[in-house]
């Protein structure tokens, strides 16, 4: 009875907490100017007028909800992609188009401002998740598992997760990747290498059909909640909401922990806070935890802990 | 409160719903500040229908973006399905689906010369085309990085820096050296190769340089190529994608269209035919 009441009483408080209000137009702007600063285009050409542009967009707040300022930043963006097709990655692609739904947002009436954001965020990432569920579908390397098994091998990006789950020595990971690169460039030390054995476990196929399965799965489970229809109600069903919000946090903290790819995961949670329903405030402070956690992933935290202890 | 839009205003209490030209928009009082200005934000409970013209107006607007990713990814998926190019690049959002990524995929250059075949080790000038290569591999632009390199000075680059370190051996140790002793005059030409498993790649001369030990270049060869694995008995294998080479011949042709004295005798010359390859040039360029 006792611990009912303690239950009930921790309940109440709970929810009794005045949780910091988060309003999407005032705020998916400036953590936008953010994202750029830290992942945008590298070249001096576009970076140059990009900071420029963020600098003016931070001391000017009244241009951040005109279209014409978030046309121009998607045109530099755009610009950058299209010269530097071959090494863009996709998330650059993204930024892209979440500036060209920001101008088409700023285009419209106050009042439809948010929920077109809303809309064509959900659309967005229903289609990126979509799209990625198609191409590793359609492969049959990705599949039957080789795609995961040759990146736990050879990425040094997840050389830490493969060190932990499967045993194989960092040393060994670092042996594997110098014979990939032996292969590719062992010709200008007069080395003529047509193969290499890499060193692998059993393990290590376990873990990449877990990763194959989860990763597909996760990104199907996205893709049909994200693009289920509306219907009347341009938000969507509640329930289809609560799912949307909770499958895409769990899709960002288990992912970006493996690759930590910041640029994606940040653009993914403006995405993710832009479509929230108006009634969920308190995913919109999930989505902003998660830019931090995301953050942290980043940090080298196995050197971190090697230094402490 | 009252809630001011572009088609006209409403006055409405508290969360009751209100309809404005047909959209029905939730008010909640808590949201808005007239400190604000424009960036007051409006609750999300936006309902359809609106009038016909305003819902395509809406859906048109929240549907540019993503239509904009659509057609991009069509044309991705064409460039993949057309053009050997990897599914991780160009925007159709097929990345960590395939091994054969442009990571995965290579570019090997190679020159003839009196001495054979020799590697060339591509300079980062070039960075750019190698890497447009290796996303999307195709005969035209493997010859012109073919042509590019044919274009080049190239020299040992373990001669060079043997004639520094000689040199430098040479001076007593409380003299300061000058920038003039890391370009030595003349190597020791017909010295030995490095042992193998140390760099044998040709490296190319900076445009700007004087080029007193360029070597002779025949025809170059570029070649793509791209690793498969197979994960049951976890090996790494090479597969050639694509090679082009460029004669000596028509490399020749290429300095006389230009009007072009050969280039190891002025470096003016260079200068003016490296402008003429519009190369991207980085600052890094050469600084190897």
């Amino acid at each position: 009875m006792i611990a009912l009441r303690r239950q009930i009483s921790l309940r109440e408080r709970w929810s009794a907490l005045q949780w910091p209000k988060i309003a999407p137009l005032r705020v998916l702007p400036l953590l936008t100017l953010v994202l750029l600063l830290v992942s945008g285009p590298e070249q001096w050409y576009l970076r140059g007028p990009l900071v420029a542009l963020v600098a003016l967009g931070i001391g000017l707040r009244t241009w951040l909800a005109r279209p014409q300022f978030w046309y121009v930043v998607a045109t530099l963006l755009g610009i950058a992609v299209y010269l530097n097709w071959e090494s863009s990655d996709n998330h650059k692609y993204l930024f892209v188009y979440w500036c060209l739904a920001l101008c088409a947002a700023c285009s419209l009436p106050q009042g439809e401002q948010a929920p077109a954001l809303a809309l064509s965020s959900r659309w967005l990432i229903g289609l990126c998740m979509a799209l990625a569920v198609v191409w590793k579908a359609i492969n049959p390397q990705y599949l039957d598992g080789t795609f995961f098994q040759y990146e736990l091998l050879c990425d040094e990006r997840l050389a830490s997760l493969t060190t932990r789950l499967t045993g194989l020595a960092p040393a060994e990971l670092a042996a594997n990747r110098e014979l990939r690169e032996l292969l590719q460039a062992g010709h200008l030390r007069g080395l003529e290498v047509s193969s290499a054995e890499l060193t692998t476990r059993p393990a290590i196929a376990w873990l990449a059909a877990a990763m194959t399965w989860w990763t597909i799965g996760i990104e199907l489970v996205l893709a049909v909640l994200f693009l289920w229809p509306a219907g009347r109600d341009v938000a969507g069903p509640a329930s289809v909401a609560w799912l949307r919000n909770a499958a895409l946090v769990a899709f960002a903290a288990t992912t970006y922990v493996v690759a930590p790819v910041r640029g994606f995961g940040w653009m993914l949670m403006l995405l993710g806070l832009a479509q929230c329903r108006e009634e969920e405030n308190r995913w919109r402070l999930v989505y902003l935890a998660m830019l931090v956690v995301i953050q942290a992933y980043t940090l080298p935290v196995s050197a971190i802990a090697n230094w402490l202890f | 409160m009252i809630v001011a839009l572009d088609r006209g205003s409403v006055e409405s209490d508290g969360e009751k719903p209100g309809e404005i030209n047909g959209i029905f928009v939730t008010t909640d009082c808590s949201r808005s500040s007239p400190a604000r200005g424009n960036e007051v934000d409006l609750p999300m409970r936006f309902r359809f229908p609106l009038p016909t013209a305003d819902r395509w107006h809406f859906v048109r607007r929240a549907a540019l973006a993503p239509l904009a990713l659509l057609l991009v990814a069509g044309l991705h998926a064409v460039r993949v399905a057309t053009s050997n190019q990897t599914p991780w690049k160009g925007g159709g959002f097929g990345m960590f689906s395939t091994v054969d990524a442009e990571s995965s995929r290579f570019v090997r250059a190679w020159a003839n010369t009196e001495q054979g075949e020799l590697p060339l080790a591509i300079p980062p000038a070039l960075a750019k085309r190698v890497l447009e290569l290796r996303a999307a591999p195709n005969r035209a632009a493997a010859d012109d990085l073919a042509r590019h390199l044919s274009l080049l000075e190239w020299r040992r680059p373990d001669l060079a820096q043997a004639a520094v370190g000689s040199q430098i051996a040479a001076l007593p140790a409380d003299q300061p050296i000058s920038g003039s002793i890391l370009r030595p005059a003349a190597t020791s030409a017909g010295a030995p190769w490095p042992a193998v498993g140390l760099p044998r790649g040709l490296e190319a001369i900076a445009p700007r340089e004087v080029a007193a030990d360029a070597l002779a270049i025949g025809g170059v060869r570029v070649e793509v190529w791209r690793m498969t694995f197979d994960r049951r008995s976890g090996r790494l294998e090479r597969e050639r994608m694509m090679v082009s080479e460029r004669q000596p011949s028509e490399r020749h042709e290429t300095a006389k269209r230009n009007d072009q004295e050969p280039r190891t005798k002025d470096p003016t010359n260079l200068k003016s035919e490296f402008r003429n390859l519009k190369l991207p040039i980085s600052r890094e360029g050469f600084a190897r």
